[in-house]
């Protein structure tokens, strides 16, 4: 699937933390573009949502580097415990979604979150998602990333080691 | 209808001061409480505006800021309406508004992340969260 990350409320949706980090104010969706052999917007549990800059899963041109020049992603704050309700574990359209980013993967987990079939009131264990297809399908999350942009390695063309 | 104003309410520490943090750039971030008053009724022309507990004074005079950034929220607002579900709240900086979204179970059906409908009335309890307010 394609993660289309957006900057939110431009000009306004930079912070700068003094030690090198940049906090940036931004809101994923997903659409059903086809990056790195991932169809649709079908959620992939063996890969997530791999947040790395090259090559990633994101839509080209809308990575945090392009927009903020953060080249490794520290934390990604996000706004409420979860986003829309379109999937959870088993496909049923139901409960919702809670994003979880793991700073050594540089990706973001998806977990279902609350309610089951018929019944909206009885919690579900937070579980990641599974391969349902279009189970992404809807989603937004609102997020302040925080990262910093590490200069490339001279000469090698490669990025630099941190 | 009219604008919602939703109250903040400072946050405080275990030594009953402010949360507050200003970083280089000059931006600040206080964590407060909102709360929505009870028989509120959302308007999709009016929105939101934070006003301060307390004072009868908006959230900018309390904090000498004219200009809200961003609110990021650690937990949502809890609403009986529309079936079990949250409300997701989400600043739009040039209205310096919040907006209302709806994000969870209306029964069995899918509920898409959208804004409230306008005229959509909020119930009769007080609806609160809490958020982390960016600000310069």
């Amino acid at each position: 699937m394609a993660m289309n990350i957006t900057p939110l409320n431009q000009p306004y949706d930079t912070i700068l933390f003094g030690d090198g980090r940049i906090g940036a104010f931004a809101f994923i969706t997903f659409d059903t573009t086809a990056v790195g052999a991932v169809a649709g917007t079908t959620y992939d549990p063996t890969n997530h949502l791999t947040t790395s800059f090259l090559p990633g899963s994101m839509a080209a041109g809308q990575t945090p580097f392009d927009y903020w020049g953060i080249r490794r992603v520290d934390q990604i704050e996000f706004s409420g415990e979860s986003s829309d309700q379109q999937a959870s574990v088993g496909g049923a359209a139901v409960g919702r979604v809670l994003p979880y980013f793991l700073k050594s993967q540089q990706a973001i987990y998806l977990f279902g979150v609350g309610g089951t079939g018929a019944d909206p009131i009885t919690l579900i264990n937070a579980t990641e998602l599974d391969t349902t297809a279009a189970a992404l399908n809807a989603l937004v999350f609102y997020c302040l990333i925080i990262g910093r942009g590490t200069p490339q390695a001279k000469g090698t063309g490669r990025k630099a080691a941190f | 209808m009219a604008v919602i104003n939703i109250t903040t309410s400072a946050v405080l520490d275990a030594n009953g001061r402010p949360f507050t943090a200003q970083f280089d750039c000059g931006t600040k971030v206080a964590k407060v409480k909102l709360t929505i008053p009870t028989s509120s009724t959302y308007s999709t022309t009016d929105r939101c505006a934070l006003i301060h507990s307390g004072t009868n004074a908006d959230f900018g005079r309390l904090y000498g800021t004219r200009f809200i950034r961003q609110v990021l929220f650690d937990s949502m607002f809890g609403w009986a309406g529309g079936g079990a579900g949250v409300l997701k709240g989400i600043w739009i900086a040039s209205l310096q508004k919040l907006l209302l979204y709806t994000n969870g179970n209306t029964g069995v059906a899918i509920l898409n992340e959208q804004e409230l409908t306008n005229a959509t009335a909020l119930g009769v309890t007080v609806i609160t969260a809490e958020a982390r307010v960016f600000y310069n």
